[in-house]
C-alpha cells in the first residue's frame, strides 16, 4: 500500500539545502514564486557545518571569506551574521625538511632562490589564468592542451623547484584536496581566474582567508532557512527520481512528491548521478558526475584555554610539509577567551589520515600542532575533526577536482539547463566556484534562469 | 674508526602487536618502504637467524638478526667488508595507551665514514615516511 502523501504541486523544487540551494530558494521566493527545498542529510547547509566544543565555535566545513566574496557577504549580512578579522598579528611558521621557522606574508621562507623560484611560477600560473574567461574555459587558447595536463605536470616541464613544487602541493591540498599530479592544468587555471588571481585565493590579509563569520557559517544557511518559512525545507528526503513529462517535472523523494514547473538541482556535482532523471540527461551527464570527483579535505581543531601562541608572538599560521596538518589558522572567537587551532588535512595526506581510527588521527594532528607551536600544543581542552568524504551526502570537498581531460568534455554540461532542470551549486560558478561565495552566486544564477523561464512560458499561457 | 647513528621516533595508538606484524613479516616490508624490492627470511627471526634483502639497483644483501624481542624490539645488521650497519626497531609505551616506535641506523668499523654516505645517511632520510607508512598499515590493515 502506498503511503505517500498526494503529490503537492508546486511552482520550484530545489533539491539540496546548501548554500547554493538556499539562496537559490530564496531569490524565487523573493519573486513569488511557491519553492520547496528537499534536502538528503537531517541537516541544512551541506558543506557548511558547525559544531561547539569545549565552548568554542567551530566551522567544520566552509569557513573564511575575503574581498570580492560580495554575494555570501551580501546574504550573510541580510540574515545578520557578522563577520571578524582572521588573527594575523605576529609571525607564520613554517615546519620544512625538519626543521622550524618563523616568516611573514603568504609564501613561506624558504631561502632567496626557492623565493624567487616560487615568484616565478606563482606569475606564470597567474598569467596563464588570466587566459582562461571565467565560466567559459572551453574559450581559452590552447584549452585541449591546457587541459591535457594536470598542475603537476606543468610545474615540473616549468622546472618548478622541488621546494615550489611542495610549496604548491601544499597549496594543492588545501585549496582542491587532491595533489597537483591529480588535477587537469585547465581548472587549476580556471578556478584561479575565478578568484581573480592567487593572491586573492591564498591570501589571508586582502584574500579569501580574510574573515570569518562570528555565528559561524552554518548560521548563514540556518537562518535562511528558517526565513524560508515553516514546511518549506523538507530534511532527510533526498531527491531520488525526477520525471520530466511536458511540462511538469515530478520530483520523488522517499516520503514526498512534488509536480513541478522547474527543478534547480543544488548538490555538489559528483553527487549528481544519485538522481534517476527521465528522460535521461545523457552520456555527458552520466560522464560529468563520474569525472568531476570531490576533492578530499579535512580538518582538525584543537581548543585551548587560550591562544597562548599570541604570547610568542605568532599568528597561528602555519604552513608543514610534515603534516598531518599541512596548514594552520588561529581560529579562536574574536574576544581570544579561547584558543583554537584550525588544521588542513587535503590531499594523499587525507586519504591515510581520514582512514586511522579516531584516538590515532587526534594523537597526530596534535603532534603537529605541537611540533610548530611546542608542548602547550599537545593537551587541548577540547579537540574536533571532520572527514568531509565520510558524509553521506557531500562525499568530498571542499570543491571538485576533475583530473587531465575531463574538464573540456564536460564543462558546458555543467551548468546547461536540461528541460525544466536547472543547475546550482558552487561548481557551477563562474566567480568564486569552489566556495561559499560562488554558492551563493550559482544559487542566484539558477533561480534568474527559472524567474526567466517561468515568466516566459506564464506570457506564452496567456497567450 | 668511527660510529654514526640515527633515530626516528613516532608516537602512535597503534599497539605493539599492530607494529609488530608488520616488522615480522617479510612481504610487507618492500610495502612499507620504497628502498626495498623485496626481503625474505631463512625460517623464523630469531638472535643469529638470517634474511636476505634487495634495495633496487644493488645486489641482495645477507643480514643477521641481532636481538629480536616479539613485540618490542627487532635488531638485524648487515656485516659489510671493513663495516657493519645496524638496524633498530623498538616499541615502547609512553602511557595513556600511546606508544613509541622507532626505527634507527648505526654504523660502525673502519669504513664508517664511507658507509654512512653511501648507506646510512639515505636510510635515516627514509625514516620519517617508512615509520609512517608501517602505523598508517598496522592501524589501517588491524580496522
Ligand atoms: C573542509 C572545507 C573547508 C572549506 N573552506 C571554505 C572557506 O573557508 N571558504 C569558502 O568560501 N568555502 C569553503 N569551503 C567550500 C564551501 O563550503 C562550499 O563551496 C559550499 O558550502 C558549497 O555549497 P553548495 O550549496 O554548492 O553545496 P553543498 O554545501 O554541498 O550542498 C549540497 C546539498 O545537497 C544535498 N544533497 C546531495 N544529494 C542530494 C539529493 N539526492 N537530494 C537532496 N539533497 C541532496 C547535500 O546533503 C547538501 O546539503 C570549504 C569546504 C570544505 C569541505
Amino acid at each position: 500500500m502506498n503511503t505517500k502523501a498526494p503529490a503537492k504541486t508546486v511552482d520550484v523544487v530545489v533539491v539540496g539545502a546548501g548554500l547554493s540551494g538556499l539562496a537559490a530558494a530564496r531569490t524565487l521566493q523573493k519573486a513569488g514564486l511557491d519553492v520547496h527545498v528537499i534536502e538528503a542529510a537531517d541537516r541544512v547547509g551541506g558543506r557548511v557545518r558547525s559544531a561547539n566544543v569545549a565552548g568554542a565555535h567551530l566551522d567544520l566545513g566552509g569557513t573564511f571569506v575575503g574581498p570580492t566574496q560580495d554575494r555570501i557577504i551580501a546574504l550573510s549580512e541580510e540574515v545578520g551574521v557578522k563577520r571578524f578579522a582572521t588573527y594575523v598579528e605576529g609571525g607564520n611558521l613554517m615546519h620544512w625538511g625538519g626543521t622550524r621557522r618563523s616568516y611573514r606574508g603568504t609564501i613561506p621562507s624558504i631561502g632567496p632562490i626557492a623565493l624567487v623560484d616560487a615568484g616565478r611560477i606563482q606569475s606564470a600560473l597567474d598569467k596563464l589564468s588570466r587566459s582562461v574567461p571565467p565560466g567559459r574555459p572551453w574559450d581559452a587558447p590552447n584549452a585541449q592542451e591546457l587541459d591535457a595536463q594536470s598542475l603537476g605536470s606543468w610545474m615540473r616541464a616549468h622546472r618548478a623547484t622541488a621546494s615550489t613544487y611542495e610549496i604548491f602541493a601544499i597549496a594543492s591540498r588545501a585549496t582542491w584536496g587532491c595533489e597537483p599530479d591529480e588535477l587537469s592544468l585547465l581548472h587549476a587555471l580556471h578556478y584561479i581566474a575565478m578568484a581573480g588571481g592567487l593572491d586573492l585565493l591564498l591570501d589571508t590579509k586582502n584574500g579569501a582567508q580574510e574573515e570569518h563569520f562570528v555565528e559561524g557559517t552554518h548560521e548563514i544557511a540556518a537562518r535562511v532557512a528558517a526565513e524560508l518559512g515553516e514546511g518549506r525545507v523538507h530534511l532527510s528526503q533526498p531527491a531520488l527520481s525526477i520525471d520530466q513529462t511536458g511540462d511538469v517535472a515530478l520530483v520523488r523523494t522517499p516520503d514526498l512528491e512534488f509536480l513541478a514547473r522547474r527543478v534547480v538541482i543544488a548538490v555538489p556535482v559528483w553527487m549528481r548521478q544519485r538522481i534517476k532523471v527521465t528522460p535521461s540527461l545523457g552520456p555527458d551527464a552520466v560522464a560529468l558526475g563520474q569525472r568531476w570527483p570531490g576533492g578530499v579535505l579535512s580538518k582538525a581543531y584543537a581548543v585551548y584555554d587560550r591562544p597562548f601562541w599570541r604570547d610568542f608572538g605568532l599568528s597561528g599560521q602555519a604552513v608543514s610539509d610534515r603534516g598531518p596538518a599541512v596548514i594552520t589558522f588561529d581560529a579562536s572567537p574574536e574576544d581570544g577567551s579561547v584558543g583554537v587551532l584550525l588544521g588542513f588535512i587535503g590531499g594523499k595526506q587525507a586519504r591515510m589520515w581520514d582512514s586511522l581510527p579516531e584516538d590515532e588521527r587526534r594523537l597526530r594532528a596534535l603532534n603537529g600542532f605541537a611540533e610548530l607551536f611546542g608542548e602547550q600544543a599537545r593537551h587541548p581542552r577540547g579537540y574536533l575533526d571532520q572527514r568531509w568524504v565520510t558524509e553521506e551526502w557531500v562525499g568530498g570537498g571542499p570543491c571538485a577536482a576533475p583530473a587531465p581531460g575531463h574538464v573540456l568534455p564536460y564543462a558546458k554540461t555543467l551548468i546547461e539547463p536540461q528541460h525544466l532542470i536547472h543547475w546550482a551549486g558552487t561548481e557551477t560558478a563562474d566567480q568564486w566556484s569552489g566556495f561559499m561565495d560562488g554558492a551563493v552566486r550559482a544559487g542566484e544564477r539558477a533561480a534568474a534562469e527559472v524567474i526567466a523561464a517561468v515568466s516566459n512560458a506564464s506570457i506564452t499561457d496567456k497567450n | 674508526m668511527g660510529t654514526w647513528e640515527h633515530k626516528h621516533t613516532e608516537i602512535t595508538t597503534a599497539t605493539p602487536a599492530q607494529v609488530w606484524s608488520r616488522w615480522a613479516v617479510a612481504t610487507t616490508w618492500a610495502i612499507d618502504d620504497p628502498s626495498v624490492e623485496w626481503a625474505l627470511f631463512d625460517g623464523e627471526p630469531c638472535n643469529g637467524s638470517t634474511g636476505k634483502l634487495k634495495s633496487p639497483g644493488s645486489p641482495a644483501q645477507k643480514f643477521t638478526f641481532t636481538c629480536v624481542e616479539p613485540l618490542r624490539r627487532f635488531d638485524f645488521a648487515f656485516n659489510l667488508p671493513l663495516g657493519t650497519v645496524s638496524i633498530t626497531h623498538l616499541v615502547e609505551e609512553q602511557g595513556k595507551g600511546n606508544y613509541a616506535v622507532t626505527h634507527g641506523v648505526r654504523v660502525e668499523g673502519p669504513l664508517s665514514r664511507v658507509y654512512t654516505a653511501l648507506l646510512g645517511r639515505k636510510i635515516a632520510a627514509g625514516f620519517p615516511d617508512v615509520v609512517n607508512a608501517v602505523l598508517n598499515a598496522a592501524l589501517v590493515s588491524a580496522a
